[in-house]
């Protein structure tokens, strides 16, 4: 890696034939990110993964009586717009940064280096599957949740506004720091184990299915550095009535300090994304390759 | 096949070293492969080629030397580049849920001037798996999708990382057909590596034996084995019955004065021609037991220079 190289361009100038336009990525990237959308609905066992969170959200709802503490609202409301901000918060920092570990090992991410264009389409892909994916579970569960147990929807043009605005900068918060993840996690396998542990104490300290001011205040203010608490205070904004804001731990919705720490990490993701994606893509090599796969088959994991 | 001396060579490589840390693990390597040329750089593991190969790639940043590609120095080659470089990996598992032919067509969106992906498969004898989906593809099939993936872009340059290694005889006798025909028909340059002697005889048109970091020999697979003959081997058992054996460059001289000298017949007299092979394992066991004399070194400068 090191050391000095003696010359780099060398001589006879010209010999490279001029090369035809070259095309965008954009193109490449939304035919690769229709095909693996098309992939993942035609995969049953990836798509119950997806819909089980649904499905568990509704189970919850359906079970709990109650109203959340000093409020008229009903706490299925308060679970349903915390399982919305959740299922946002996973596909971001859970389920992208598999993918991407996933196939940096197998392979995909130096095919697509040694290919014209193919990181920029790649990564093209990759929002698109993560946002269809983040928006279309969303729209789901809102939608069964409204049809089924009588779920929370935004009320007027606010409500869905803020809806709108914090689902995508919830969005921006997760995902390219999920990329940042994907990109420096050794292997799928320690990936799961890795991933598995924070993405849960965040579940349940960020007040996503429980008020939050049920938990110790040291607790609270740890949650408050991450995203999630915000995706989720920002969500119960927009899907339960003004009233319930008696329930949160400053008496209001803090819209403003939702939108500023969700652009902090949506910042921070893009700063760490941009390098650790570049990098992990330029130490692709078909040694590195072989040398993974090597080693997963010593550590027992079965390659195919 | 070293005639292509008015061409600009589509690989060239002066002095190319590297090394981790204070391992030196390539010394000085010299190489000149031109356009249309099927090359094998061969050798045991650990010699070096996949350090080497992925230099010329552009995956690697060497310590020292100088290396062109395709008229460019790999390390800056852009996508344009990229465009006309091929890559057949062994260790590829990509894209397993894909179609067949359905990742082949999303490949060739990539480039400017891509193959027909239906002529493609057809070529690589994958027709009547165009709608499997890739993790269900043998072992074989899916390394000539892996082909076909390599030359849908039509590069003019395509690597082949141990090719054939766990092919069935057959597959590996129609991979061998499949690459002779990119080389000769489309004047695609291959760069292969292998640890396999007798498939790099069987596909190359020059053969360069990297072993220790440094290129022991090069030449056509016919110049090698004629070098590798030149120092033939007489053994003999002497009148007091030890067994001697002779490396001469001329048996028949040797004969004749063991005739001439003996009484009567001589008795176990054999000439032995060393075979491409035995000159391979002779260099490869030479460098394991140290000593790394750079003795066929020149090979290759005779080769760069005819």
């Amino acid at each position: 890696m090191r050391g000095t190289r003696m010359t780099n361009e060398n001589g006879t100038p010209g010999s490279r034939p001029p090369h035809p336009t070259r095309r965008l990525p954009w193109r490449a990237g939304l035919l690769r990110g229709g095909i693996e959308l098309r992939h993942l609905l035609r995969n049953p066992k990836e798509l119950s993964g997806h819909l089980s969170n649904v499905a568990a959200a509704l189970a919850v709802a359906a079970f709990l009586g109650d109203d959340v503490p000093g409020t008229e609202t009903p706490m299925a409301h308060l679970v349903i717009a915390g399982f919305a901000a959740y299922l946002l918060f996973q596909v971001g920092l859970f389920n992208l940064p598999q993918i991407l570990v996933t196939e940096r090992e197998e392979g995909a991410l130096l095919r697509l280096r040694a290919t014209p264009g193919g990181i920029p389409a790649y990564l093209v892909a990759k929002s698109l599957l993560v946002v269809v994916v983040a928006v279309g579970t969303l729209v789901l569960l809102l939608g069964a949740a409204a049809l089924l147990v009588d779920g929370p929807l935004p009320r007027g043009a606010g409500g869905w506004l803020t809806l709108l605005w914090v689902t995508t900068l919830g969005l921006l918060a997760v995902v390219p720091l999920g990329a940042a993840i994907g990109a420096v996690l050794p292997n799928p396998r320690e990936a799961l184990a890795l991933l598995m542990l924070p993405v849960m104490a965040l579940l349940v300290t960020s007040g996503a299915v429980f008020p939050i001011t049920s938990l110790p205040v040291p607790v609270q203010q740890a949650a408050s550095v991450f995203p999630l608490k915000w995706m989720a205070q920002g969500l119960r904004s927009a899907l339960l009535p003004d009233a319930a804001r008696a329930a949160e731990p400053a008496g209001s919705w803090e819209l403003p300090m939702v939108a500023l720490v969700l652009t902090a990490w949506a910042v921070l993701g893009f700063l760490l994304a941009v390098p650790l994606l570049r990098r992990a893509a330029r130490r692709e090599s078909g040694s590195r390759l072989s040398a993974r796969h090597e080693k997963a088959e010593r550590s027992g994991a079965a390659p195919a | 096949m070293t005639s292509h001396t008015t061409a600009r060579p589509v690989i060239q490589a002066r002095g190319l070293t590297m090394s981790y840390g204070d391992v030196d693990v390539l010394h000085g390597i010299d190489l000149d492969i031109h356009r249309g040329e099927v090359f094998a750089l061969l050798g045991p593991n650990g010699a070096g080629k996949t350090t080497t190969v992925e230099i010329l790639e552009g995956f690697r940043r060497r310590s020292a030397g100088e290396v062109s590609v395709l008229g460019a120095d790999p390390e800056r080659g852009d996508d344009a580049w990229r465009g006309r470089i091929g890559l057949v990996l062994q260790s590829w598992r990509d894209h397993r849920r894909w179609r067949v032919a359905e990742l082949l067509t999303h490949f060739a969106t990539y480039y400017p001037d891509p193959r027909d992906p239906a002529e493609l498969l057809a070529l690589v004898g994958l027709t009547g798996q165009a709608g499997r989906q890739v993790d269900r593809l043998s072992g074989g099939q899916r390394r000539r999708l892996d082909v076909a993936l390599g030359i849908v872009g039509r590069p003019e340059l395509l690597f082949l990382d141990e090719p054939t290694t766990g092919f069935d005889p057959e597959a590996r006798h129609e991979f061998h057909v499949l690459v002779g025909r990119l080389a000769r028909d489309e004047g695609v340059t291959v760069l292969l590596t292998t640890h396999d002697l007798v498939e790099a005889e069987r596909l190359a048109d020059r053969i360069a034996m990297l072993v220790g970091g440094r290129i022991r020999a090069c030449g056509t697979p016919a110049e090698l084995a004629r070098r590798a003959a030149a120092q033939a081997e007489v053994r003999w058992t002497a009148d007091d019955g030890t067994p001697r054996r002779e490396r001469t460059a001329d048996p028949s001289r040797l004969v004749w004065e063991l005739h001439r000298d003996a009484t009567g017949p001589i008795a176990d007299l054999e000439v032995r021609r060393p075979t491409l092979e035995d000159t391979y394992l002779h260099m490869v066991h030479r460098e394991d037991g140290g000593t790394g004399g750079d003795v066929d070194g020149d090979g290759d400068r005779e080769a760069q220079a005819a």
